[in-house]
């Protein structure tokens, strides 16, 4: 059964995948750094490992949806970041995305014929 | 901060490109840092929580994968079935021609008088060649699409969009199956060893005292009034199959040039046994001297002759009769849209 479980965990992986991207640029749009990123989204029930989280937020970075910047003041440097102007318009266009996804995928998931 | 997360660290950055190695570093380690701060405040020894930290981010070479965006692979899958593609056709259509020609050039080349040394030597040197070829096309190849990979080129015939006129001819009854190709190339080759062995070896392979047994003649199985230009003729007719055999396993199908060859060196191979035979006969007439008597009078004997002659014209007409036949396969209503 374990080699059904492993289908399953890799589905459902594979549907939050692109979820995160939508959370993680909807949360900083006030500046964050990893680790209250990692406690926020936990928090609000997105879960997501650090050894995931922390090299997408690098990626996006270079994809120009988010800007860094790092805070040498405290104790310790910490790399803050935030959402960019082009990472609010790709947010806008994923969540839209999703909404339309999520309307359609209920409406077959209740079994209503789509028009 | 310990040398475990310094292990660790060292251990993912050795998979990053050098470039963005410190800016990973600083990354990674400002990660650690703050997992770890997270793991302390919650009342875990500090040890501990390292240890934690980095269990759960797991094998630092996954890590690197995940901060990298170099690439884990030679040939990618854009790249991938036309790499193939192009592997097999090169190997299965290159290498033939190599191990015959090496083959070839290395027996009419030897220095050997002795012709199993000879052949033992031209076969070792074609093995040897083809192994060689083999390694290079494969090598070579790769790197070519390693590169297209890396410059992000596209492979031929990848940039537009696929569509029915892109699917392959159907295969028809006229194709030449790969089996029944090699078969006639190694028929070739066989042939071809067999008369330069006799031809080079005179009749010490049959010499009565057995003394000898595999040096040069002193007298020749073929008849010496056999002039030299047939020698030659036989030859070229003989480099003319094998071109013939490769041709059809490379283009594999009866088209009308092979088949036109085909038919035309079954004549000429008929036409030249013929003439050999009518006219001077096939075997020296002194030959008994090297031989027992019995022995030589079944190679004189004129039904020797007449089987050689036998055996000539029936593979020349079963040639013919297979290109004529696999020629007009394709007129057949079956096939005939494809054409």
């Amino acid at each position: 059964m374990s080699g059904d479980d492993a289908v399953l965990a890799g589905h459902i992986q594979e549907l939050r995948r692109g979820t995160v991207v939508l959370a993680v640029l909807a949360t900083l749009r006030t500046p964050g750094y990893g680790y209250a990123l990692l406690e926020e989204l936990g928090a609000a029930g997105i879960e997501v490992d650090a050894n995931t989280l922390y090299p997408l937020l690098r990626r996006l970075e270079k994809q120009g949806l988010l800007t860094s910047m790092w805070d040498t003041e405290g104790e310790r440097p910490r790399k803050y970041y935030q959402t960019s102007d082009a990472g609010v318009t790709s947010m806008r266009a994923l969540a839209e995305e999703w909404a339309r996804l999520d309307t359609s995928l209920s409406r077959l998931l209740a079994g209503e014929k789509q028009r | 901060m310990t040398t475990m997360v310094d292990r660790y660290i060292e251990v993912a950055l050795s998979r990053i490109p050098g470039g963005s190695r410190n800016d990973v570093e600083r990354e990674m380690r400002g990660m650690i840092d703050e997992l770890v701060d997270g793991r302390i405040e919650q009342g875990e020894e500090p040890d501990i929580a390292i240890e934690h930290v980095l269990n759960e981010l797991g094998n630092p070479r996954d890590l690197a994968r995940e901060y990298g965006d170099g690439r884990r692979y030679l040939v990618g899958p854009d790249q991938y079935d036309s790499y193939v593609d192009l592997l097999k056709a090169m190997l299965t259509r290159v290498l033939p021609f190599v191990t015959v020609i090496v083959f070839m050039v290395q027996l009419l080349g030897s220095d050997e008088s002795d012709i199993v040394p000879a052949v033992l030597d031209a076969v070792g040197e074609s093995v040897w060649m083809t192994l060689n070829a083999a390694v290079h096309i494969v090598f070579w190849v790769t790197v070519v699409f390693v590169v297209l990979d890396r410059t992000g080129a596209s492979a031929p015939g990848d940039q537009r969009r696929w569509t029915v006129a892109d699917l392959p001819a159907p295969r028809t009854r006229r194709q030449i199956p790969v089996a029944d190709a090699l078969t006639g190339l190694a028929f070739t080759l066989l042939i071809g060893i067999f008369l330069v062995i006799v031809y080079r070896g005179g009749v010490d392979l049959f010499t009565r005292d057995g003394e000898g047994i595999l040096s040069a003649g002193s007298v020749p199985f073929f008849n010496p009034d056999i002039p030299q230009s047939m020698a030659w003729l036989v030859l070229v007719l003989l480099a003319a199959d094998t071109v013939v055999e490769c041709l059809k396993l490379n283009v594999g199908n009866w088209t009308r040039g092979i088949t036109g060859a085909t038919v035309l060196l079954a004549v000429v191979w008929a036409v030249v046994a013929m003439v050999i035979i009518g006219r001077w006969g096939l075997v020296n007439p002194g030959i008994g001297s090297e031989m027992s008597d019995d022995l030589a009078e079944i190679f004189l004997s004129s039904w020797f002759e007449l089987s050689v002659l036998a055996v000539a014209l029936a593979s020349s007409a079963i040639d013919i009769w297979d290109a004529v036949r696999g020629y007009l396969a394709w007129r057949t209503p079956d096939d005939e849209w494809s054409v």
